[in-house]
């Protein structure tokens, strides 16, 4: 059982590091960035090919990851100069989608879809409970830092941009810019979290990148709350206490992950439709 | 030659299919203002129901008209459950597009649990025919016949009748609608029925072209959307024209890199035209 915890432990650090950079751009700066789950495919490949094809040392692989990520996501903010709400949104996904189908198409970076097995671990770092360690201190620092941040005058910068995009321009805060520096942050985090992913699970696959995963960022954020970090973390380990239990039923494995991702969906449909701040949020979606 | 005329036949097939997927989607797009992506999975399931019901024993026909059905109440259900209830609370329209994805990947899900996860094929053949040195089927043949006549009666529902007119006035202006009298509700309402009965039809044709899996719903959506977005979503013919153009690129991409490239070209086109073109080859526009 212990053996169990800690193993799930370092799943749902990654999982929180991966919900608080999507509350970063959604709930606070109101971009609704449906390619976050194309991002985090970029850190999980970058790290795993850096440290395993290449052979650099594993920090350098996962800050060389982050930021390539950071910069990716950098890219992705341009778009959003212009277009916005459900629109940005659907070319994000468009991007979740192409960035899907490079993984699937260029064999011989990524293996395509057969996916890269043995990613290394960090030295050190081999263990279970080590690597909880490594998860739990970059998860804990980062939130301390994006709860600074988005409780800084630069956050309130930021939920101006969502709640009323010509006043904050006519109050003469940088739209644009503001939105680009929360897309690269989150690109870095998000980043950081895929490449956590690939040198824990030790193994990456396109299909790991996919809508499944985007559900669980969205459900964790909405059920813990839009604008709200504490409430992110909440969501995150409320979805695990519920969905975890699944495992233990006496069903058929083949049914497990669809009744796991049934209930995730039922309850992101209920919040949305019931209670679109979600337990802690302080804001609903804009756009 | 023979090359070229296969694929302008399969461009023809795939794209019909296709364009009866889009042409859903933008119906229903047009009325509501909701990009309704669950429409792929309405399809996916009521393509499992066709497939099943089949399995079963009854006759093809049978086997349709309950798929049809099947679309007809998982749309409206969603409509009634769902879209109505936000509409009414005045959600911003990324609350629909998060409820859509929810209820698309639902169906991928409820699927799996009902039928299994492996996939299914039908196993359905008909005469074949030897046009200019390519290949085509009886079925195929009636696949692009009955996908153009549903087209061109759309067409003539949405400019003559007197529910075209109401639909027209809701998707305009839906205040403006209500003080004229018309159920702008009713006219939502009646617009999933025939939105999904288009999508009932799309799967069966679906199911006696194609192979079934239960995650087919999300590539389902992803054409439609594609295909809309192509044309300019809210212009029926232009989504008609995006499904074709989506299709022969994909024989295209088939033919010439392989077939890993086809579900690619999607999504590759689907990005472009939304960072380059958003209002489509044939939109009017609209405001971001």
């Amino acid at each position: 059982m212990d053996a169990y915890l800690i193993h799930l432990g370092s799943l749902v650090g990654i999982y929180i590091l991966m919900s608080l950079s999507f509350n970063l751009v959604v709930g606070y700066t109101g971009l609704l960035n449906l390619g976050h789950v194309g991002l985090m495919a970029i850190g999980a490949y970058a790290s795993a090919i850096l440290m395993k094809t290449a052979g650099l040392p594993f920090a350098v692989a996962l800050l060389g990851a982050a930021t390539l990520t950071m910069l990716v996501a950098t890219l992705l903010a341009i778009p959003a100069r212009k277009i916005r709400g459900d629109y940005y949104a659907l070319v994000t996904l468009g991007f979740m989608f192409v960035v899907f189908a490079v993984l699937v198409n260029w064999e011989s970076l990524t293996r395509g879809t057969l996916g890269i097995p043995g990613v290394p671990r960090p030295e050190g770092f081999t263990s279970n409970a080590m690597f909880l360690l490594l998860v739990g201190t970059i998860t804990a620092i980062t939130f301390w830092f994006l709860d600074r941040l988005v409780n800084s005058p630069f956050g309130r910068a930021l939920e101006a941009v969502r709640d009323d995009e010509e006043v904050a321009q006519a109050l003469g805060k940088p739209v644009f810019k503001l939105k680009v520096i929360a897309m690269a942050v989150s690109g870095f985090v998000v980043g950081m979290a895929g490449a956590l992913l690939a040198h824990f699970v030790q193994f990456i696959s396109p299909g790991m990148f996919w809508l499944d995963l985007l559900i669980w960022a969205l459900a964790g954020m909405m059920i813990g709350g839009v604008a709200s970090m504490r409430g992110t973390v909440l969501g995150v380990v409320v979805l695990f206490c519920l969905l975890e239990p699944v495992r233990f039923l006496d069903l058929p494995s083949a049914y497990v992950g669809p009744l796991r991702l049934l209930i995730m969906l039922a309850l992101l449909l209920l919040i949305i439709l019931y209670k679109p701040r979600g337990i802690m949020g302080r804001a609903e979606l804009e756009g | 030659m023979d090359v070229l005329v296969q694929l302008v036949f399969h461009t023809l097939i795939t794209g019909s299919i296709y364009a009866l997927i889009a042409s859903g989607l933008v119906f229903i797009y047009a009325t509501t203002r909701v990009f309704h992506l669950a429409h792929g999975g309405v399809i996916a399931f009521a393509a499992y129901v066709f497939w099943w019901t089949n399995e079963m024993g009854l006759p093809l026909v049978v086997a349709g008209i309950v798929a049809i059905l099947a679309s007809i109440i998982l749309g409206v259900l969603m409509n009634e459950f769902v879209y109505e209830p936000l509409r009414a609370r005045k959600t911003k329209s990324l609350g629909y597009l998060i409820a859509t994805i929810a209820m698309l990947m639902m169906c991928g899900a409820v699927i799996i649990l009902l039928f299994g996860a492996q996939g299914q094929s039908l196993g359905f053949s008909t005469e074949l025919y030897h046009v200019a040195g390519a290949t085509i089927s009886f079925l195929q043949i009636i696949i692009i016949a009955s996908a153009f006549i549903l087209f061109l009666g759309l067409g003539a529902l949405v400019r003559f009748s007197r529910f075209g007119k109401a639909m027209r006035a809701t998707a305009d202006n839906e205040v403006v609608a209500e003080v004229l009298g018309i159920d702008t509700h009713a006219v939502r309402r009646l617009t999933f029925v025939l939105g999904s009965a288009l999508g009932g039809v799309a799967s069966i044709f679906y199911v006696l072209e194609f192979n079934l899996d239960p995650n087919m719903g999300v590539m389902i959506a992803v054409k439609g959307l594609t295909a809309a977005i192509i044309g300019g979503p809210g212009s029926i013919v232009g989504a008609i024209l995006g499904a074709f153009l989506l299709s022969g690129v994909e024989q295209a991409s088939v033919w010439y890199l392989g077939s890993t490239w086809r579900n690619a070209m999607a999504f590759v086109l689907l990005f472009v035209f939304l960072l380059v073109k958003p209002t489509g080859l044939f939109g009017r526009g609209r405001d971001f």
